[in-house]
């Protein structure tokens, strides 16, 4: 064995030619908060990395032991000098040191050596899984594919959520923008979305990044121990840029997710992002720009702060059939504040993006979630990103919601209502609960059809409200035992036909005959 | 004004002049400085100056970098071709002796570098042999 070892050291050493080239390079003359102002670097391009020779002036066996690479990005050319943010360790960083220009801009691997895996923003591995055996890098800024290139948003993302795919739907290639105050369920919606794509078929599942910004380790570290567990790890890429992470790091981290997904666009499959969250990112890339003296705007953000989003956005796409077909479907997250929704942040990004799905605290509290705001939620692509079935069972429902929001605000102060407005308070009000969906519970779209066509026939309508939800359930397994050749056909042919509709109906009657004790 | 912005000023007019002409240079600053009641920032503008020159210097920076002083001579051959890439002429480089690159040769000019060191080459070898291994 040691034999075996000295001879493949030996046939490496001996085999060995260093590359030496010129390059360009010039010397630190300042750094902290991790910028690094660099004199120098006479031919250094905008976004290029650089890499900080943490070898300068010291021993040969210090410098093997150091921890490996050290980049840098330029941000800053001025006169004389260059100001480049430290990807890493600003404290291995020292005057005097010298810097080298790579003559690339950032890059990351890309390809499938990264599904299943847990990267940094770098692509560098942090799952203890060995080396990503990638060959293939993209820069981590790319111009997005222009119009000519695009197809209209005709396929849908199913999140596995009743509410979002009957009332907001998302179509593959859309920007839907997940936006809510803290602890109101956005992270949910977005996991439950990577969950319930182990119900696509295969070759049409499509691959997720989930892209974790300024995030606990300990919150992303219990997401992917649930993505572990239910299997979806397999078909998921996780970048961490967590809140310990210098804030370059931080508001490159989405760049890093989005060239991933790239790869597979342009392999001609889908893909889903999730941009966790991208209230993170701008704060990161304030302060990043504050650190570089750049002039301060509004909320002392940059000027160029909506660019950050725009051209992060617009790289998800839906190609042509003569691109490939493939897609990328962007899912961002913004915190507000209070409910602000008119800030400066979240109104950027709600101008940028194809809807938003809008989560409100005093429904979360209520007991309502996932705690969409119908009202202020909507899907710019809408229909079109719908099966027919869903079309066909969905219609209404918005409306109808609408209605009764407005009823239930009414009937606090009215005393003697009249029939049309109790039938459409209990209507909504069983609507509400059917709606209602636990977490990590992510329900098929062909199942989605079955309860929400149940509804719609009003056969919840002698259910007890509270008990709308278990009763659904109830309804849902026994559908599914007793008819299951009618649930495959929906999942099959993705359409809800009369013939379908009409066995449903009567399948609902004998459950209603089954089970009388659950219905007044 | 601060300091640094009186020594840019003054740093980059007299770049291109001769000795006689940055000498009233300096007089007229003086002046301005009194008539601007900044007398108090010579100090600090001359540091910034000094700080300016010394960042000149790293910047126009021509060196042969090598383990030992008889290494420049031994390579002087390869130093003269490699200078002539750089665009600059080997007597003008100054020698500069670091042992931490074990043996071969480093040079820098213009702000580009050829670094055909020891060190250089096995730091590659060990993140080769570290990385496939």
């Amino acid at each position: 064995m040691t034999t075996t070892i000295v001879d493949k050291l030996r046939k490496h050493i001996e085999s060995f030619e260093p590359t030496v080239e010129a390059e360009g390079v010039g010397t630190v003359v300042m750094v902290g908060d991790g910028v690094a102002e660099i004199d120098g670097l006479p031919n250094a391009l905008m976004a290029e990395m650089v890499e900080f020779d943490t070898s300068t002036d010291v021993p040969l066996k210090n410098a093997i032991q150091e921890e490996g690479k050290l980049f840098g990005m330029v941000l800053n050319l001025e006169q004389h000098t260059v100001r480049v943010v430290v990807l890493g360790d600003t404290r291995r960083v020292k005057e005097g040191m010298t810097v080298r220009s790579t003559g690339r801009v950032l890059s990351v691997p890309v390809g499938n050596a990264l599904v299943g895996r847990v990267v940094n923003t770098l692509g560098e591995p942090l799952d203890g899984k060995g080396p990503i055996e990638s060959e293939l890098m993209y820069p981590m800024e790319r111009s997005a594919h222009p119009v000519i290139e695009r197809a209209p948003v005709n396929e849908p993302v199913h999140t596995g959520l009743k509410a979002v795919d009957s009332m907001v739907p998302i179509g593959r290639g859309q920007r839907e923008l997940i936006i809510g105050d803290r602890f109101t369920g956005k992270t949910t919606i977005a996991i439950d979305t990577i969950l319930n794509q182990k119900n696509e078929p295969k070759e049409k599942r499509p691959i997720c990044v989930y892209v974790a910004i300024g995030q606990k380790e300990s919150k992303t570290a219990k997401i992917v121990a649930k993505l572990k567990e239910a299997g979806a790890l397999d078909y998921t890429i996780v970048v961490n840029a967590p809140a310990s992470d210098p804030a370059a790091l931080q508001f490159l981290a989405p760049y890093a997710g989005v060239s991933m997904a790239e790869y597979f666009m342009e392999q001609g499959k889908d893909a889903v992002i999730i941009y966790d969250d991208l209230s993170k990112q701008s704060v990161a890339y304030r302060e990043v720009s504050l650190l570089l003296r750049r002039p301060p705007g509004r909320e002392a953000f940059p000027g160029d702060i909506f660019y950050l989003h725009s051209r992060l956005l617009e790289r998800s796409a839906k190609l042509s059939k003569e691109h490939g077909g493939g897609s990328i479907t962007a899912l961002p997250i913004i915190e507000t504040q209070e409910g602000d929704v008119s800030a400066y942040i979240p109104t950027n990004v709600i101008s940028i993006t194809d809807g938003q799905i809008y989560l409100e605290t005093n429904l979360f509290n209520k007991g309502v979630r996932p705690a969409i705001n119908v009202g202020l939620s909507v899907s710019r692509v809408g229909s079109a990103a719908q099966t027919k079935a869903m079309k066909k069972v969905a219609g209404k429902m918005r409306i109808e919601l609408a209605q009764y929001r407005e009823l239930e605000a009414f009937a606090q102060f009215a005393s003697d209502l009249d029939a049309e407005t109790t039938k459409r308070l209990n209507k909504g009000a069983r609507l509400v609960e059917i709606l209602k969906q636990p977490h990590s519970s992510p329900m098929p779209f062909q199942d989605q059809v079955v309860v929400l066509l149940a509804g719609n026939e009003g056969l919840f309508d002698t259910v007890p409200v509270e008990r709308t939800a278990e009763v659904a359930e109830t309804m849902l397994a026994f559908m599914k035992s007793q008819y299951t050749s009618l649930v495959e056909d929906i999942a099959e042919s993705k359409d809800l036909t009369e013939h379908t509709k009409e066995k449903l109906i009567a399948g609902y009657e004998k459950f209603k005959e089954a089970h009388k004790d659950l219905f007044t | 004004m601060k300091a640094a912005h009186y020594a840019e000023a003054l740093y980059e007019a007299a770049a291109t002049t001769d000795e006689a002409t940055q000498e009233s240079m300096v007089a007229n600053l003086v002046r301005i400085l009194d008539e601007r009641g900044h007398r108090a920032l010579l100090p600090a503008i001359a540091r910034e100056y000094e700080r300016l020159e010394r960042r000149r210097s790293v910047r126009e920076r021509r060196e042969v970098r090598v383990a030992r002083a008889v290494d420049r001579d031994k390579h002087a051959d390869a130093i003269k071709r490699d200078a002539e890439k750089l665009g600059v002429d080997p007597a003008q480089c100054v020698t500069r002796i670091d042992e931490s690159v074990v043996g071969g040769y480093a040079i820098e000019a213009n702000g580009t570098r050829l670094d055909k060191t020891h060190k250089r080459a096995l730091l590659e070898l060990y993140t080769r042999l570290v990385t496939t291994a």
